[in-house]
């Protein structure tokens, strides 16, 4: 009989991370500009953008692990 | 949404200034005189007569000019250089929404309804996106206009329009009607700043402010609903597939 052990690791993901975080944010910058919160243009929109992408990164790489088995 | 913005500069930018091309600019007051919206066109713009405009430009700076000029204020929208004019926002039922006058000297724009300076973040001229923006242009004022002028429209940078005329006759002057309905394949609510430059023989002018789109509540648009789908998609995205999960090997 073999004795068999588990090892525990984390799966991280910042580049799927970046990736829906890109997608979020090109959501956030078309209703942003839609209800007139910011204005059509090229600057904010992209900063909007960006943090999303940063933020999404973030995420994928260190938000709270889930169980996977 | 280039040719959105390509309208609502045709409607904003020309209407605010020259006869050939671009601009906007004037001047401004804190309490407006109770007459002078009553000066302008209600209703159904109708149809455009130049001669028309420019009587009616006239009558407004008489009835307001001497007055229109701010000590203090900000860059937020402004018209430099030797044109000016008006412009009248209808909405799709021909009820006037805004009205904007430069009356062509360094202050800023003019709210002929609200009063004080026209075209700035905090108070932007309104346009419906289903609606008309007649305009009356001037380049210069008195005398001969501009001969081989180049304009251009920008937002942001971006070329949005561009354009420039021999102008043989030397024209100084124009009026037109800009249909946004028919303009814009679909409404959209949104705020921009444009500016809008022309050269020519001329002193150059330069114009800038910010301009608000009127349309439909905004989630039932394609935009609206394009923008909801990348949201959601992001977020279920982030929450089940992106996450870091903790695994274990045998």
């Amino acid at each position: 009989m073999t004795e068999t052990s588990a090892s525990q690791s984390i799966e991280r993901h910042p580049i799927r991370g970046a990736f829906f975080g890109l997608l979020l944010g090109l959501g956030l910058a078309i209703y942003l500009i839609l209800f007139k919160i910011i204005s059509l243009g090229l600057v904010v929109p992209i900063v909007v953008i960006a943090l999303s992408v940063l933020a999404g990164a973030a995420w994928g790489g260190f938000a709270p692990p889930r169980t996977k088995t | 949404m280039l040719r959105f913005i390509r309208a609502f500069a045709l409607g904003v930018v020309i209407a605010l200034s020259l006869g050939i091309a671009v601009s906007t600019g004037a001047g401004a007051q804190d309490s407006p005189s109770d007459d002078i919206p009553q000066t302008l066109p209600p209703g159904d713009p109708g149809d455009l007569d130049l001669t028309e405009e420019d009587e009616r430009f006239g009558r407004l700076v008489e009835e307001f000019g001497a007055s229109t000029d701010v000590a203090d204020f900000g860059d937020e929208s402004m018209l430099t250089g030797p044109c000016g004019g008006q412009a009248f926002s209808y909405d799709a039922d021909g009820n006037l929404i805004d009205a904007i006058i430069d009356v062509g000297d360094d202050s800023p724009p003019f709210d002929l309804l609200d009063g004080g300076q026209a075209a700035t973040a905090s108070n932007p001229f309104k346009v419906d996106s289903d609606g008309v923006v007649n305009y009356f242009g001037f380049y210069p004022r008195t005398g001969e206009g501009p001969r081989n002028h180049k304009w251009e429209i920008t937002t942001g940078g971006i070329s949005l329009d561009k354009g420039g005329d021999d102008n043989p006759n030397g024209n100084n002057r124009n009026a037109g009607s800009v249909n946004l309905g028919d303009e814009l394949p679909i409404g959209l609510s949104f705020k921009t700043k444009i500016e809008g430059s022309i050269s020519s023989d001329l002193a150059p002018c330069f114009g800038q402010g910010h301009v608000e789109f009127q349309g439909p509540f905004p989630i039932g648009t394609a935009p609206g609903i394009a923008g909801g789908v990348a949201i959601l998609g992001g977020i279920f995205g982030l929450l089940f597939n992106a996450r870091p999960a903790v695994t274990w090997k045998v």
